[in-house]
């Protein structure tokens, strides 16, 4: 039996972040990943719209999110499409526990948790690829 | 012990007393609540001489980097005044969060408050 796809239309509001979590853990756990990987993606989903709303779109609240979810043979594929700035992130940045900066650590996390991840520029903004496997 | 008002609806309960803040949280801390919890808790580290900062998240179950990035900016404006942040009653969700970003070391993590008097 296949998880039909999941898809969510979202806006940059910040009281979003939670139901779009709350829906890719629930079609994780209905794929079949264990408790762990399901949080795993919870938070990644999280902290990758979180950036696209602090950084693509600059804290604006009402611009569009789009979120694609499907399993494609023993791994979740999870696209988010922004219409923000496409501006890439810095993907060599890491976290210096020395400097104690409060900013940048969504993106460790992704690199932390996934097992691919892709920025792809569009002419209007930008599409994040994010996949996951079971383990 | 300072009074502190007007305080988001994820602290229950706030005290400080001496040297010693104490925050005891609740519920799900994301970028949409993370900005009311950082007017809390700075907010607290003005008033007094505090230098212990105690956050006790039993009833928090999730928390996202912006949640981090708060305790991240407590403690830089601790250790100026040479004091330290205290994470007491993690669960293993958050705890989690703190060893991927690499953080888990900079904070005090004790088991419970009382463990903070004992540290």
């Amino acid at each position: 039996m296949t998880t039909p796809a999941l898809r969510m239309d979202l806006t940059s509001n910040p009281a979003e972040i939670a139901s779009a979590r709350k829906s890719i853990e629930a079609f994780a756990g209905a794929a079949g990943f264990d408790e762990r990987a399901t949080a795993d993606i919870g938070l990644c989903v999280n902290e990758a719209i979180a950036n696209i709303i602090r950084h693509a779109y600059g804290s604006a609240k009402d611009k569009p999110i789009e979120m694609h979810a499907d399993m494609v043979a023993d791994a979740m594929m999870i696209t988010l499409r922004d219409w923000g700035n496409g501006r890439m992130p810095d993907l060599n940045k890491s976290v210096d526990p020395n400097t104690l900066c409060p900013g940048g650590l969504g993106l460790p996390c992704l690199k932390a948790l996934l097992d691919g991840l892709k920025f792809e520029p569009q002419s209007d903004g930008m599409l994040l690829r994010m996949t996951k496997r079971k383990r | 012990m300072a009074e502190l008002q007007h305080l988001s609806t994820h602290v229950t309960y706030a005290d400080i007393t001496g040297d010693t803040a104490i925050f005891r949280l609740k519920d799900e801390i994301d970028l949409h609540t993370s900005p009311d919890l950082r007017t809390d808790i700075l907010g607290a580290l003005t008033k007094g001489e505090v230098k212990k900062l105690v956050l006790n998240l039993e009833k928090v179950p999730y928390v996202d980097s912006s949640a981090i990035a708060v305790m991240v900016e407590a403690l830089q404006k601790l250790r100026k005044a040479g004091g330290k942040v205290y994470l007491t009653n993690l669960s293993p969700r958050v705890k989690g969060l703190l060893e991927i970003a690499r953080l888990d070391s900079i904070f005090s993590v004790v088991a419970n408050e009382a463990d903070v008097a004992a540290s």
